[in-house]
């Protein structure tokens, strides 16, 4: 494991900096490109994002709502291995396809630390969509209000609102100073348990003219009025989150007010943070909140003022966010079942062994529209195929059996993924990972949840000396083997 | 101003309540007034429940028509709904003009409650204008909204009585001045605190979520929600949290307010914290009520339907909020051009609020009227 954060930086390009230097060991393998730690901001194709979610597989959502939402975010992975967040906008968000390319042009100009940033769009036909880092540990939202096993410390409320502040004034220095319903949903937390913006909330939706999702109460007095916002309705929408940290809970910033106005501190703290920080520092976030949440937006206070504000705040600054969230850091890993185990080892044999076992009942489920080919010769020639290379699988006559199952793939009547599994291994086989992959990866295509791919995915990657992608697989491989096994044990 | 309304109970001997059917009964009679006889002819049944029936009457000394409402009386306990119904005195809440018992063949024992007549309730206020596919007209919503917070502001402060079964049902509507008052107190109850309440009451559109979760140390902030959800109704025509059975009801509030943070379940019941709901997002609220709302009324919606019991507003902050600005207004006058019911004539209600609040719920002009110069905080 690298070494972490040890103090918070005051500016963002000394914090930009020092990112680049603590990702330094995991960058000797990324493209040159990405020396600035991310590649520059591009366009992908529909192809591209489509194969990169396994064609926008409902089990790849990630965003709320699920499949109902308007606009629906999905994970996904490049073929390069990159992790990433798609974000599909429906229909009639962008009728402009121009307009929407300049706006997301523009936006991904943006490389900051504190921000998810936006790596690309894809603007075909009537698709529009978006393409940003990966964040791998969810939401403000769910950490403030829905935690599971701990409640938010008080130093992480702090540093979460600091970094929150710091990216605003890193985009409000780069001209983008408004973002679009900024509320507990639009932070998430990288691998290291570090808090960012989504650089979706920069995009401005062209018709759907609603600035805010929720609660009207919730929303700067000036957007009522005037149904328009201004950099400074963010700083007050910043002040509803100051708001949050400080509850634990959703009170309507004028009833905040009210408490704050008659010294009704208590009722407004949440009861999980008790004892954990000084009356004075109660009183100056509470103090900052109620200048963001000014009637008269001109006097509230800027970015700027909020960092400087909210820097002297800090606590325990010497201690990763990681561990102040208790969040798994990539480096520890659940125990791996035998076929994880197999792959991480890269003992091939072992890894054949399973897949004889497994056999074909994994491809069940898989759509295969056979009704009309059932009956030709292809259907048959197609068939006999795969029975010889089973046969040479078996044999462990890895040479013909990629010769013949490349003959079913190529027919192409029948889409299975246990063949490309096959066949990958085939390839691991006879030293050829690069072609391994390619075919784990065109097995999850298939079928986004088996968990097989993505581990014969991590003994390509480590095959190719991709240790780090190795182990990111290896941990999905890991899940969805996990998930499947826990969903068949409740049948 | 309760004791001297005294109504000593007498029992009479009678049948059940049938239309045509008349019941004489004594009142007075203590400390030298004179016994005087009332009659009362029972002309239609008006409601039934489980606690017995409530029927229309006219009193043949008087001519005036009553609300007679019977319910069966355990001879081991005094009745609690008397109780309250004899100390309580507001515009805004039905009065009790008198009481009496009454037996039966089967020697069963029964109370009636003789209370004054409105012939409308919130209920079938909002029927006619969803049958005529209207919205209720804002200064109404208003209007009823002010007096019924008016009448909790009351009960909760001063008897400290907590409802326990608001809804619209059970919010009666003159349709001549309308002036509305709080009836029904069958489920009505002083709450004392620390002290453990049954969490079975309240009807399940208007339940507070505490009430769901099972809290037996509620306040009377329960009465409060049940307000928000008849001002939601108000707004929108139809009940905004329409949950086909307990649990449901949960869901449906939830889908509109987004799923209760932890603090907030804990807030609610404690012992519930370690319980997994759905988590989902609040609704937006611009999706909930139609586009033209005032800011003010989601503003009074969302301070009324807080989870955390304790953030929601009191009844009297309720009466000061800006929604009710309007009804201030020294020439606010009905839409029929005739004036309002009386809004501003408080009493011990006050007692106890702050000098800025007592200065939001006299109007300048009322003031001036009443001469109350005196109210005005040092310093505004």
């Amino acid at each position: 494991m690298g070494c972490q954060c040890t103090k918070l930086a005051p500016c963002c390009w000394d914090s930009q900096f020092k990112a680049a230097v603590l990702e330094a060991p995991d960058v000797e393998n990324e493209e040159k490109s990405e020396v600035d730690y991310l590649p520059a901001f591009r366009e992908f194709t529909l192809e591209q994002l489509r194969n990169a979610t396994s064609g926008f597989a409902v089990e790849n959502i990630v965003s709320e709502h699920g499949e109902k939402a308007p606009n629906v975010v999905y994970k996904g992975k490049l073929e390069n291995q990159r992790r990433i967040a798609v974000k599909r906008f429906n229909r009639m968000a962008w009728p402009d396809a121009r307009q929407f390319l300049e706006e997301a042009r523009s936006v991904g100009q943006l490389r900051n630390q504190r921000l998810v940033n936006l790596l690309g769009c894809c603007c075909e036909d009537d698709e529009r969509l978006l393409v940003a880092e990966f964040m791998p540990n969810e939401t403000l939202a769910k950490h403030l209000f829905h935690w599971e096993t701990q409640p938010m410390k008080w130093a992480m409320r702090l540093r979460v609102v600091l970094h929150l502040a710091q990216a605003l004034e890193y985009c409000t220095s780069k001209g983008r100073a408004l973002y679009h319903d900024l509320n507990a949903y639009r932070i998430l937390f990288d691998e290291d348990g570090n808090p960012r913006l989504s650089s979706f909330g920069l995009m401005k939706n062209s018709r759907d003219g609603k600035s805010y999702s929720t609660n009207l109460a919730f929303t700067p007095p000036e957007y009522l009025r005037t149904g328009r916002v201004t950099p400074e309705s963010v700083i007050y929408s910043f002040g509803t989150l100051l708001l949050d940290l400080l509850s634990g809970k959703h009170i309507p910033p004028s009833h905040a007010l009210d408490l704050i106005r008659d010294r009704n501190l208590q009722m407004l703290t949440d009861s999980c943070l008790e004892g954990q920080f000084s009356d004075d520092d109660g009183t100056e976030l509470v103090r900052l909140a109620s200048r963001c949440l000014q009637y008269e937006p001109r006097e509230r206070p800027n970015p700027k003022s909020l960092v400087s504000a909210l820097s002297a705040l800090q606590k325990e600054t010497e201690v990763p966010s990681h561990v102040l969230m208790s969040i798994q850091h990539s480096a520890s890993c659940s125990p791996l079942t035998p076929l994880g185990e197999a792959c991480s080892r890269r003992d091939l044999t072992a890894i054949h062994e399973i897949l004889e076992n497994i056999g074909y009942k994994d491809d069940e489920g898989v759509t295969n529209e056979l009704s009309f080919q059932m009956w030709t010769d292809q259907m048959q020639e197609t068939l006999t195929s795969k029975k010889k290379g089973d046969a040479a699988f078996k044999q462990k006559d890895f040479g013909i059996a990629i010769e013949c199952y490349s003959q079913f793939i190529d027919v192409g009547t029948m889409v299975s993924p246990t063949v490309f599994a096959r066949r990958s291994l085939c390839y691991l086989m006879s030293d050829m990972p690069q072609e391994a992959l390619n075919d784990a990866m065109q097995a999850q295509i298939v079928s986004p949840v088996w968990h097989v791919a993505p581990y014969l995915q991590a003994a390509a990657l480590s095959e190719l000396g991709m240790e780090n992608e190795a182990q990111a697989a290896l941990k999905d491989g890991t899940g969805l083997e996990a998930k499947r096994n826990s969903g068949s044990g409740q049948k | 101003m309760a004791d001297d309304k005294e109504i000593s109970a007498s029992v009479v001997d009678g049948n059940d309540p049938v239309t045509g059917h008349i019941i004489s009964t004594t009142i007075g009679g203590k400390n030298g007034e004179p016994k005087q006889t009332i009659s009362y002819m029972a002309e239609r049944v008006v409601g039934t429940g489980s606690f017995g029936i409530v029927f229309q009457a006219k009193c043949l000394e008087t001519g005036e028509t009553v609300a007679i409402k019977k319910v069966l009386q355990d001879r081991r306990y005094k009745n609690r709904e008397l109780q309250l119904m004899r100390v309580m005195d507001h515009p805004n809440v039905i009065s009790l003009k008198h009481c009496f018992f009454s037996t039966t063949s089967k020697n069963e024992l029964f109370l009636n409650l003789v209370m004054e007549y409105v012939p409308e309730t919130m209920y079938r206020v909002l029927k006619h204008y969803s049958n005529a596919n209207q919205r209720m007209p804002l200064i109404y919503v208003k209007l009823y909204m002010y007096q019924i917070f008016r009448g909790l502001a009351y009960i909760h402060a001063v008897p400290g009585v907590c409802h326990r079964d608001l809804k619209p049902q059970n919010l009666l509507v003159d349709p001549l001045t309308h002036q509305v008052k709080l009836c029904d107190f069958g489920s009505a109850k002083m709450l004392v605190k620390g002290e453990a309440n049954i969490s079975y009451i309240c009807s399940r559109f208007y339940r507070a979520p505490e009430l769901i979760f099972g809290a037996t140390e509620y306040t009377t902030s329960i009465d409060i929600w049940s307000a928000g959800c008849v001002l939601a109704e108000l707004l929108l025509g139809q009940p905004l949290f329409p949950g086909e059975n307990a649990v449901d009801q949960l869901v449906e509030i939830i889908k509109v307010l987004g799923t209760p943070t932890r603090e907030e379940i804990r807030c609610m019941n404690p012992s519930y914290t370690d319980f997994r709901f759905p988590q989902i997002k609040a609704h937006p609220w611009h999706k909930v009520f139609h586009k033209r709302m005032p800011p003010e009324a989601i503003d009074l919606a969302s301070r009324l339907l807080q989870y955390s019991p304790s953030l929601r507003c009191t009844a009297l902050e309720a009466c000061a909020h800006p929604f009710f600005d309007d009804l201030r207004e020294p020439n606010a006058r009905l839409p029929n051009g005739r004036p309002f019911p009386p809004l501003f004539n408080f009493k011990q209600e006050l007692s106890g609020a702050s000098p800025e609040i007592i200065n939001k719920l006299i109007p300048e002009h009322v003031k001036r009227q009443l001469g109350l110069n005196f109210l005005h905080p040092a310093g505004t």
